[in-house]
């Protein structure tokens, strides 16, 4: 491996790790708090709770599967929710993959590979932010620093929340709900860069909530397919007209 | 006992695969082509209606705050990022603070 590559490697590593003890890390801990509680509450092990958390990285599937674990559903019905609860990376670390591998790419492919792991909703919406301004070969490094980081946060959260976060005062758990959702207003809406990005929010934020009427399993999947369709056709419209 | 194991690791593998289904397609799609724009809005499109859905109809804790509160602390966590110069930790501590004193 060249010299440069690895220090490529370790500067992207530690930016993502630093950039993971700020305000993403601090929404994990309430993510994970919450799942922490809820595996307690059914009767799920501490270190179950925790092997989840490490392995699945995905606190929409890791409420999935506690929840059908709960009402005692087969095996298949629930790796068929997890299974779909999941779709939604696809968008993301298609979009994340290119950005990764433009590092030219003499087998560094495995990288891609490995730091996909750690790809979820804050760390895409982060990198999408960061990666323009990043050299791609610190791309993969900086999202296996950042997810590594939030891992063991989250693991902690998890045990704060297993063993008791119930007595907390009732606007500290409602403040550390709505960090996520404040988070990603900003994230998402702060600084609009492009015309489809606009289009995108636009469309996503009115049929996520309008198929959620309709179908809570499907809304999330279908909202984005249609959403994001509509808005792709919507900008291709706008920039077809005459200026 | 063992089935619990099983399932986790069943359930770390469907997960598993869409991020590496990604990586996979994404070797042959173009970052400037078409599909990967619309890759791009598909993506953007889910997220925001996600959150979308938390502000305007969350289940659990948050469903016991009043709408008004959790749309103005959205707001607020909007317009501080802004005239802090786009701080992110000062928008989003307005508008956790703005909902937790309202709420």
């Amino acid at each position: 491996m060249p010299a440069t590559s690895t220090s490529d490697f370790r500067l992207g590593f530690v930016q993502g790790a630093r950039e993971a003890c700020g305000v993403p890390g601090l929404l994990m801990s309430a993510g994970f708090i919450g799942f922490g509680s809820m595996a307690s509450d059914a009767g799920a092990t501490f270190v179950f709770a925790a092997l989840a958390t490490i392995l699945m990285w995905a606190l929409p599937g890791q409420v999935v599967m506690l929840d059908m674990m709960t009402v005692k559903a087969t095996l298949f019905a629930t790796l068929l929710a997890v299974f779909f609860s999941a779709v939604r990376f696809l968008p993301m670390t298609v979009t994340l993959g290119p950005q990764m591998r433009m590092a030219g790419n003499s087998g560094g492919g495995w990288r891609a590979y490995l730091a996909v792991q750690w790809v979820a909703t804050t760390s895409w919406a982060l990198a999408m932010q960061r990666y323009p301004n990043m050299p791609a070969a610190q791309r993969a490094p900086w999202m296996m620093g950042f997810g590594v980081v939030c891992t063991l946060v989250a693991v902690v959260c998890c045990a704060i929340g297993y063993f008791g976060a119930d007595n907390f005062p009732r606007a500290i758990r409602i403040g550390l709900i709505f960090l996520m959702p404040a988070f990603f207003v900003i994230l998402l809406a702060g600084d609009v860069r492009t015309r489809a990005m606009a289009a995108s929010l636009v469309c996503g934020a009115i049929a996520g909530p309008a198929l959620y009427l309709w179908s809570r399993e499907w809304s999330v999947m279908l909202g984005g397919l249609i959403g994001g369709t509509v808005a792709y056709a919507a900008q291709k419209f706008w920039k077809g007209l005459p200026a | 006992m063992s089935d619990l194991w099983l399932l986790l690791a069943l359930c770390t593998g469907v997960t598993y695969f869409w991020r590496g289904l990604g990586v996979l397609l994404s070797g042959r799609i173009n970052v400037d082509s078409e599909l990967f724009r619309w890759a791009e809005c598909v993506a953007y499109a889910m997220i925001t209606g996600i959150i979308a859905r938390m502000v305007v109809m969350p289940t659990g804790a948050l469903a016991t705050c009043p709408l008004w509160v959790r749309v103005t602390a959205s707001a607020v966590a909007l317009l501080v990022y802004r005239l802090t110069g786009k701080n992110l930790s000062v928008g989003v501590a307005a508008g956790v603070i703005t909902l937790a004193a309202f709420g």
